[in-house]
């Protein structure tokens, strides 16, 4: 047997998982697709006393869009967020950081809540939630609240979670037209856990950014968002800009070390991305400009 | 031990299993398929690829009581009657293989990767088995052989 043996339990509703939660002895994870717990508990990494299993929980799946924002139910795979029309209308940054997530059979199981739960510092999900100003609704017997994503990962693999809590929704603000997002990443092959990923979001008016943030997954113990970037509002959109803000971003954190990639490769990484995706998101925005009818994508 | 319930290859099996039970390790050692691989044992490999629900997923990254109540195919559940099926034939046709031990994860990602796009030009193959590694062939030959597969299998 590869993993440490555990009880498993299979609530069927929330309201037993949440009692599980509160009630059972010693050490307690959670699993939705399982992705990331499977082979940890394989190799040991992770010996739990009890594993509670999310998957019989209705309600937790799937995508609603409101007149204002995005909702999105924990348990969603990535592969639905990579692919549902709905999401690449309304909220293309996710599909697009989605698609970097693993492989496909990967993807199929493991979910959006999960990911963000686990709060992997180098995790793509993690970085769009909080570029994108999430709201993260947390459940226990205790009650209800609602985290936002920038107070929400504490450290590599720490959430503002409790130990009784389940995260049940994450909750995006529809972006304003002609706003324009874009994620990129740099691995040594593809599916393999990230060394940098950058997600852009800017708004353009006339030649000049109106709005503009910039995140990085890869560099810290969780998700980075530049304050630098907002120097970029009312800046002329070019290639000097980008150039300077990319050194400006780069010089603002202190990436890690962890044997994959040395400090100063991760931040060349780092300028090269942000340019990269800068200018993606900057076409993108000029192309969604509500100029036209609107309607994109 | 509680008890699991799937259907592999078309025939209900139940049996009682340790809930630590990995799906890979209940189709191989409890019901004896042991056509499905373990490679790496951390979902990176492919080799342990199955169908679960008419979805690919990696066998050694599952529960078996994760599958209750699924249906599942493995690479033993892709021949008929003792022909093969046309990927399998592909891939031996076109020397899809060398050592054989991707094989059976390969040939079930290629299997659900046509069912998802019948005619899938070469980087979407490459892109699809992106999370199956090969260590003798190269790929020239396996995308060539789902290739040939696929244009079989559009008749």
């Amino acid at each position: 047997m590869k993993p440490a043996p555990f009880i498993y339990h299979d609530p069927s509703d929330l309201e037993s998982a949440m009692r599980l939660l509160a009630e059972l002895d010693g050490d307690v994870e959670l699993t939705a697709g399982g992705q990331s717990l499977m082979p940890m508990l394989s190799l040991r990494v992770s010996r739990p006393d009890h594993l509670v299993d999310l998957r019989r929980i209705e309600g937790l799946t799937g995508v609603d869009v409101s007149e204002s924002h995005l909702a999105v139910g924990p348990m969603t795979t990535h592969r639905t967020i990579e692919t549902s029309p709905v999401v690449r209308r309304v909220m293309p940054l996710l599909s697009e950081a989605a698609a970097h997530i693993g492989h496909i059979p990967i993807r199929e199981r493991g979910t959006i809540g999960g990911s963000l739960s686990l709060a992997d510092p180098t995790a793509e999900l993690p970085l769009a939630s909080v570029v994108l100003d999430a709201e993260m609704t947390t459940q226990s017997l205790r009650g209800q609240r609602s985290v936002p994503a920038a107070e929400f990962f504490h450290s590599a693999l720490q959430t503002e979670l409790d130990e009784d809590e389940i995260l049940t929704r994450i909750t995006f603000p529809l972006l304003s037209a002609g706003t324009g997002t874009a994620f990129a990443e740099f691995s040594r092959r593809n599916g393999d856990f990230c060394i940098v990923g950058v997600a852009a979001v800017v708004g353009i008016k006339d030649g000049r950014y109106e709005s503009a943030r910039i995140g990085l997954c890869g560099v810290s113990d969780r998700p980075f968002r530049s304050t630098e970037a907002e120097k970029l509002v009312g800046e002329p959109v070019g290639e000097r800009t980008t150039n300077w803000i990319a050194e400006a971003v780069a010089a603002e954190f202190d990436p890690m070390d962890d044997g994959r990639a040395g400090v100063d490769d991760r931040r060349d990484i780092a300028r090269a991305l942000i340019r990269r995706t800068l200018t993606l998101a900057g076409q993108r925005a000029a192309a969604a400009a509500p100029t036209e009818q609107g309607e994109t994508q | 031990m509680p008890t699991v319930t799937m259907t592999v290859n078309g025939q209900q099996v139940s049996r009682d299993v340790e809930p630590r039970t990995l799906l890979v390790q209940f189709l191989r050692e409890e019901l004896g398929l042991t056509g499905t691989h373990v490679g790496c044992d951390t979902s990176q490999c492919g080799a342990c690829v199955v169908h679960v629900d008419g979805t690919s997923v990696k066998a050694c990254t599952a529960l078996a009581m994760q599958a209750d109540g699924s249906e599942v195919t493995t690479i033993e559940g892709l021949a008929n009657n003792g022909e093969l099926h046309p990927m399998q034939a592909a891939f031996k046709e076109h020397h899809g293989l060398q050592c054989g031990f991707c094989t059976p994860g390969m040939v079930m990602s290629a299997v659900d990767l046509l069912k998802r796009n019948p005619d899938p030009d070469e980087d979407t193959i490459r892109h699809w088995l992106e999370g199956n590694i090969c260590r003798c062939t190269g790929y020239h030959n396996i995308v060539k052989a789902i290739q040939h597969a696929a244009k079989e299998m559009r008749g």
